[in-house]
């Protein structure tokens, strides 16, 4: 049973990825205090880490063509099994939207309106988004995507020419000067802070369009956008900001305060405001999106728009009671999510993909009868 | 009814959501706001206190209201004495009617004494706080922080304003002098590197008080251990990076001559040597067009050029030698020579960074000035050098 009948065409697709992607980008410090100026050759680093995590994602969805991902849990695990794995994924989904609402409203909250209640930062961004889901759907969301990643892409080149004139190339030397395991800790927080969420796009993959040739080349399409943006943006901050980039909480909101080119040409972080807010909105909607229809797929339900309010409900709720302070979700941030996070992420993808691949090698082995159990995966007709 | 209800509903959350779009919470307006323009902060008598100073911009008159209003200047100065920055603005709101607003400070100033004694925890607030900006200049006064904000410059009413044109002005000749809150903050978090800020002091002309810009403070981690003074200040810049104007001036045997800086680069490479010694070297290439020529009788240009360049290659050397020497003698590391190593030999540096203080004072200096004499201006020979010839 499907969930989601709507159908989205590869473009659309492709821009979702890669705006879902940039909407991470802006929120560097959590690796930038770690690996300081060699932060963007973590990010480089990062970026080929997650081609073989992305390969297992679109191996997994053209090895069973038309299912999403609950469909496959359920016809790799077996019912029950699968169920447990798929609440396993929705609730880590749950989590995502939360920590993405509590982002939006920290970022809003810390640096344009401090005297705002938290709560009504929060609940107008949720209203919106409810109506979003509820109304719109997936074709609806989708649509946004492109506005928002040529916005933000524009952005990020028109302040980077900006600042042309405060870099200061030697910022980035010396290079390679760190252990080792700084930047392997630092690419495993880009893995999985922002790259390897991409996973919430597992359950909508099979309503693209014709997916079976273009579904690689739109996803890594976005995928190159996105990770394009997060390298300028972290290279942009390394050769403006130097040494002090790891103080701050927001390295490239602080960068863009620096920006004057003349007296009237400056103040221009009320763009970064504007496209991190626009760019929030976006994810915490797709990510509210994706939590509903996993809801209502684990729990069985027909329509998906009567778990719109319930579910919007507990994300608001949760986000207030996720970390105590912005030092609890820095912290966790750092150490915790990229280690716990990598069980979602990669470890459960990577299973179900090997467990199909030796259910179906068993299957196609039994009929012949032969003791010799043909590795069969790779010549397998579904694609 | 349902249709109704369903209309009902949807016009009232649109509703509702314009009032959020509103951000009343934080609406600020202008007339609620003290502008502040420049703060200052001095050391205090009694110990552990700090005299801190804020300066305030009034906004324009109304045009029309101009003859009645007596002219008053066109800031006001806010005062308060203690142990910590955030307290001391907190004690000024029961003092003033509008609520102190940072967004658009243009200095810090520090004053002498308090310099003196180190400044780092007095940047915290300035970096931690939203309201506040890593490209506010900073400043050491030559004095207290407080007289020089509170003199009323002539054209630029609002003094600190005032000291941020300046400021600009000096940093078309070269990057390096002007320093605001971020290149001091990176500085001061390379260990081996002394910071520098400007320092400004009040001058009296003809009964007028003035400010001027006299040269620059030089910090050792955060303590403010010596200044350069102009001419040490020109070697500096002339020995650290680029200069895109100024004036070198020169006096020979036979007449005197002002030179334009057109160009002037520097490269900066440390050489380690085998004992362990290190070499700095620099290779300063500039280019000069003549400004000002008197004397030089019975000479051509063709026969003064080469004089200039020589005396001018002598000048330079001597600035840059001198302030080399005396970043040594105070035991500071301006140029930024031992980042510089850090970059080129990270393994060497590995040993020599904790024992850089020790370094330091024995680098030898291999200087390399090449001096080029582009333009003439709009004449060739001048008046005197005419006379001469005929």
């Amino acid at each position: 049973m499907k969930i989601e009948k709507g159908k989205i065409s590869g473009l659309h697709l492709m821009f979702s990825v890669s705006c879902f992607l940039q909407a991470s980008t802006l929120l560097t410090s959590f690796f930038v205090s770690i690996s300081k100026r060699d932060s963007w050759i973590a990010v480089l680093i990062a970026c080929v880490a997650f081609l073989p995590v992305l390969w297992v994602y679109l191996r997994l969805m053209e090895s069973h063509p038309g299912k999403n991902l609950f469909e496959i849990n359920d016809a790799v695990f077996g019912r029950i099994a699968g169920r447990i794995i798929s609440a396993i994924y929705t609730s880590f989904f749950l989590t995502l939207t939360s920590l993405n609402l509590r982002d939006m409203g920290d970022f809003v909250k810390q640096t344009i309106m401090s005297r705002t209640p938290y709560v009504v930062l929060i609940g107008i961004c949720m209203v919106m988004s409810a109506w979003d889901v509820h109304s719109g759907g997936l074709r609806q969301i989708t649509k946004f995507g492109f506005a928002f990643t040529v916005t933000s892409l524009f952005i990020v080149i028109f302040t980077t020419v900006q600042t042309a004139g405060q870099m200061d190339l030697n910022n980035f030397l010396p290079m390679f000067d760190m252990p080792l395991e700084t930047y392997a800790h630092s690419a495993n927080i880009i893995l999985t802070i922002p790259f390897a969420e991409l996973i919430v796009f597992l359950p909508i993959f099979c309503n693209m369009e014709n997916p079976k040739q273009k579904l690689r080349k739109y996803v890594f399409g976005g995928f190159a956008i996105g990770g394009a943006t997060l390298l300028l943006v972290t290279l942009r901050d390394t050769a403006v900001l130097g040494n002090t980039m790891d103080f701050f909480a927001m390295p490239a909101f602080e960068t863009l305060r620096m920006v004057s080119l003349t007296q009237t040409l400056s103040r221009m972080e009320i763009l970064f405001a504007f496209i991190l807010i626009t760019l929030l909105f976006f994810k915490i909607t797709w990510l509210y999106y994706i939590t509903v229809i996993s809801t209502a797929q684990v729990l069985n339900f027909r329509d998906y728009r009567q778990l719109v309010l319930p579910v919007g409900m507990i994300v608001t709720v949760y986000s207030f009671i996720l970390y105590p302070n912005v030092l609890a979700h820095i912290a966790s941030g750092r150490e915790i999510a990229p280690l716990l996070w990598l069980v979602c992420e990669v470890f459960l993808p990577a299973v179900t993909l090997l467990v199909g691949k030796i259910k179906k090698a068993i299957r196609s082995a039994r009929p012949s009868g032969g003791g010799t159990a043909a590795p069969a995966s790779n010549n397998d007709p579904s694609f | 009814m349902n249709r109704h209800l369903k209309k009902t509903v949807r016009a009232l959350v649109c509703f509702l959501l314009l009032f959020g779009l509103t951000g009343c919470w934080d609406s600020r307006e202008l007339d609620t706001l003290s502008i502040v323009t420049g703060v200052g902060i001095d050391a205090s008598r009694k110990a552990d206190q700090l005299e801190l100073t804020f300066q305030i911009g009034k906004t324009e008159k109304e045009p029309g209201k101009e003859a009645s209003g007596g002219t008053g200047s066109a800031f006001l100065l806010m005062e308060a004495s203690d142990p910590n920055l955030l307290s001391g603005m907190e004690t000024l709101k029961f003092q003033n009617s509008r609520a102190l607003f940072l967004h658009h400070n243009q200095v810090i100033i520090f004053g002498k004494d308090l310099a003196e004694k180190g400044i780092k925890s007095y940047l915290d607030i300035f970096m931690r706080s939203h309201e506040t900006r890593m490209e506010v200049w900073l400043l050491v006064a030559d004095g207290d922080a407080r007289s020089i904000l509170k003199t009323e410059t002539q054209q630029d009413k609002i003094s600190a304003v005032s000291i941020t044109r300046m400021i600009l002005n000096q940093r078309k000749v070269s990057q390096q002098t002007g320093v605001n809150l971020l290149n001091f903050t990176s500085q001061l978090m390379d260990k081996t590197i002394s910071p520098t800020a400007l320092m400004i002091r009040n001058i009296e002309q003809d009964g007028e008080k003035k400010l001027a810009l006299c040269g620059l403070a030089v910090f050792k981690d955060d303590v403010m251990v010596g200044q350069l003074d102009n001419y040490l200040t020109e070697g500096f810049i002339f020995g650290a990076g680029d200069v895109t104007g100024g004036i070198v001036n020169i006096t020979a045997e036979k007449g005197t001559a002002s030179l334009n800086v057109v160009k002037s680069q520097c490269k900066l490479t440390p050489i380690l040597s085998g004992d362990g010694s290190i070499t700095a070297d620099m290779k300063i290439k500039t280019q000069l067009d003549i400004g000002e020529i008197h004397g030089f009788q019975d000479m051509n240009l063709m026969q003064v050029e080469p004089v200039l360049k020589d005396y001018a290659t002598r000048d330079i050397e001597m600035k840059v030698q001198s302030c080399f020497a005396e970043t040594q003698r105070l035991n500071a590391d301006i140029y930024g020579i031992g980042a510089a190593v850090h970059r080129s030999d990270q393994k060497e540096w590995k040993s020599m960074e904790d024992i850089w203080h020790q370094i330091y004072p024995k680098i030898k200096l291999s200087l390399d000035v090449q001096v080029e004499i582009r333009g003439t201006g709009k004449i060739s020979d001048s008046l005197t050098m005419k006379e001469g010839q005929s």
